[in-house]
């Protein structure tokens, strides 16, 4: 395998495009520092036709050292990953093999997986069927006249039933039989299926014709008969409870006038944390109704009426419970939620008053103004202001804290540059988003920030630009200290034509330096709105609660 | 952070203008790209290795087919940071 250094490479462009080292060995630095600074700043690097160069955050974790098998504590840190792009893999693998189908893996599962599993098998397939017959039933009840029929397809479907029953007997009886291996549940819904398929049964011989509603009667009793979970019935009583049915059924009618009177006064209460008790009542009183409306005698097209009636009412009391319910519980989000949303609005006025009152400062301010503010405010900034804010009233709540603290604050802490809180400062400005640079600038005799934009990028009047970067280590732009070292951030653009990202830092600068003399006490100080109407005038509405209302007056007369 | 904005910069820093840079990438791009075809590394101080590895066949499974298949071997290009480079980024922390 063949290695390829920095040089040989070179030397192999140099080769092929007949280009200078000297010249594509400074490309080749610039390219990889642009490709470090970019991962930095926004995680990932995407280069054309080549590949992505992205930074993924791995949690901390336990390693074992290989050479010795002590058992280490592996530190979160970030990695540099690579995809590379389809060209690429192209180039690399011209021919991409195409995929093999496998056939063993693609077959079903084995059946005695699914019998093996908790939940049984057959209650589908018996729901299934009854379903069908209940369509069949339904769909030849449409054509009433011809009765033979609908009496020949029932008998069939009746034997069709007792095979399926026989069949569910022997499973049910093999599984007792071994009731170690199996559990009781499946048992116990076995044993339901096949008492509600021997009531389908019973009751497809005993009557012939049948309404609608039947089936829904005995969809519901399915139910409630696992609810109430009668594992040890025999056939007897139910055929008992089933001639019992028909007495339930004429009371069934008052009961659902009770339920609705019942609904009505819990709609008039309107008590949250009465609810859930009364939907259970209410729920309760509905089972009995569903559970008793028996099998409708041939020819009472009336009752069976009324009871889908009462079906449907019952329905509409559910819902309306539910709605009810989920309202008052909704209710009780909201209050805390406002409450929340009255810290930040607090804030902003402390905010707004601290940055109105123009503060005394006495002369030392001037040299403490100099010194960089201490990392540690910003910390207290991002506490005070809660999460749910949106991020845009974040930021200019960062610089205002700053000045908000007292000067002899900042003089107990006396936070002067170095070299640790360089590197924090340099996150903090990566997550701000501005671009950081690497060129370092040391400020000496005769410098200014207006100088330096002029011979940096050619228009003086995007000094705020540099001081937006800095604007944490340099506090008074006016007066600059000699032997500060700064940043010179670069444009996305050129200084003809200028991004919007561009507009937006310089923008920032602007306010930063009306926030600035602001603080001074200067009333001159909406003279430096100018430029933020200028580069982005819609940081004047997004910061319009910082901003004072008298101010945006006096730029709208200078403006006029 | 994208080509263009690569481009943009390396014409502002190197003082070249955009269409030489973006010709200069090209051709730095295409070399490493023509190379690594060739199964040869590249390793770039300060920044990293690239290189070709051979990924071993495997089975993969298609949610949309719903079926098993057996993808072949095949080579697969990788980028292997430097420890210069994993030093830098530790100041990174995910938004």
């Amino acid at each position: 395998m063949k290695r390829l250094y920095d040089k040989a490479l070179m030397e192999q462009i140099a080769k092929v495009y007949g280009n200078e080292i000297t010249f594509l060995s400074e490309f080749s630095k610039a390219l990889l520092d642009i490709i470090r600074e970019g991962l930095i700043r926004d995680g990932e690097v995407r280069l054309h036709r080549f590949g992505v160069f992205k930074l993924k955050w791995m949690k901390a974790r336990n390693g074992v050292n290989p050479s010795t098998g002590e058992k280490i504590l592996i530190q979160a840190m970030p990695r540099v990953i690579f995809t590379p792009a389809k060209m690429l893999k192209e180039m690399i693998e011209p021919e991409i093999p195409a995929l093999i189908p496998l056939d063993e893996l693609n077959q079903p599962v084995a059946l005695q997986a699914d019998i093996d599993t908790t939940k049984p098998v057959f209650a589908d397939s018996a729901k299934a069927e009854i379903k069908s017959i209940a369509d069949t039933a339904s769909s030849v009840e449409i054509e009433s006249p011809a009765a033979s029929e609908t009496a020949g397809d029932r008998t069939a479907a009746a034997a069709e039933l007792t095979d399926h029953l026989a069949s569910l007997a022997t499973t049910g009886l093999a599984n007792q039989e071994s009731p170690a291996t199996t559990p009781t549940r499946v048992i116990g819904n076995i044993q339901d299926e096949i008492e509600i398929l021997e009531q389908v049964v019973d009751i497809l011989k005993s009557d012939q014709l049948k309404s609608e509603a039947e089936v829904e009667t005995e969809e519901t009793t399915e139910q409630t008969n696992r609810s109430s979970q009668w594992l040890d019935a025999s056939v007897v009583e139910k055929i008992t409870e089933l001639s019992e049915l028909e007495y339930f059924r004429t009371a069934s009618e008052t009961k659902t006038d009770k339920v609705t009177s019942a609904a009505e006064t819990v709609a008039e209460e309107s008590g949250a944390s009465a609810e859930p008790a009364v939907l259970e009542a209410t729920l309760d009183i509905e089972s009995g109704p569903a559970t008793a409306s028996p099998p409708p005698v041939a020819g009472e097209k009336e009752r069976s009426g009324k009871t889908w009636l009462a079906i449907a009412a019952a329905f509409v009391l559910v819902f309306a419970t539910v709605i009810l319910f989920n309202r008052f519980s909704g209710n009780t989000q909201p209050p805390e939620q406002q409450l929340t949303n009255n810290q930040p609005a607090t804030a902003e006025q402390a905010v707004q008053l601290a940055s109105s009152e123009p503060v005394v400062q006495p002369v030392e301010e001037e040299i403490i103004s100099e010194q960089i503010t201490p990392v540690e405010p910003e910390v207290v900034a991002e506490a005070v202001v809660p999460e749910t804010e949106v991020t845009a009233v974040e930021v200019p709540a960062e610089p205002v804290t700053a000045f908000t603290e007292s000067p002899a604050d900042q003089t107990r802490e006396d936070v002067i540059v170095s070299e640790q809180n360089y590197e924090e400062l340099k996150r903090a400005t990566a997550e701000q988003d501005v671009f950081f640079s690497e060129i370092e600038y040391k400020l000496l005799n005769g410098d200014s920030l207006w100088r330096l934009a002029k011979t940096h990028y050619v228009n003086p009047f995007y000094w705020p630009h540099i001081y937006q970067a800095n604007h944490q280590r340099i506090l008074n732009p006016d007066r600059v200290k000699i032997g500060r070292v700064i940043m010179l951030p670069t444009l996305y653009g050129s200084p003809e034509q200028l991004t919007k990202k561009d507009k937006r830092n310089i923008a920032m600068g602007y306010y930063y330096n009306y926030l600035y003399h602001k603080k001074r006490g200067d009333p001159h100080a909406y003279y430096s709105l100018i430029g933020v109407d200028k580069f982005d005038p819609d940081l004047l509405i997004e910061y319009k609660e910082v901003i004072e209302r008298s101010d945006v007056d006096n730029l709208a007369m200078l403006l006029e | 952070m994208t080509t263009t904005e690569v481009i943009k910069l390396l014409s502002i820093r190197l003082k070249i203008s955009q269409a030489e840079a973006r010709r200069c990438l090209h051709q730095e791009l295409d070399i490493i790209a023509e190379h690594l075809s060739k199964d040869s590394q590249i390793i770039l101080r300060r920044f990293g290795t690239f290189g070709v590895k051979e990924q071993a066949a495997r089975k993969t499974y298609l949610p949309s087919e719903k079926k098993y298949y057996m993808m072949p071997a095949r080579k697969v290009a990788y980028f292997r940071a430097s420890q210069w480079l994993k030093d830098f980024v530790k100041s990174w922390q995910p938004k």
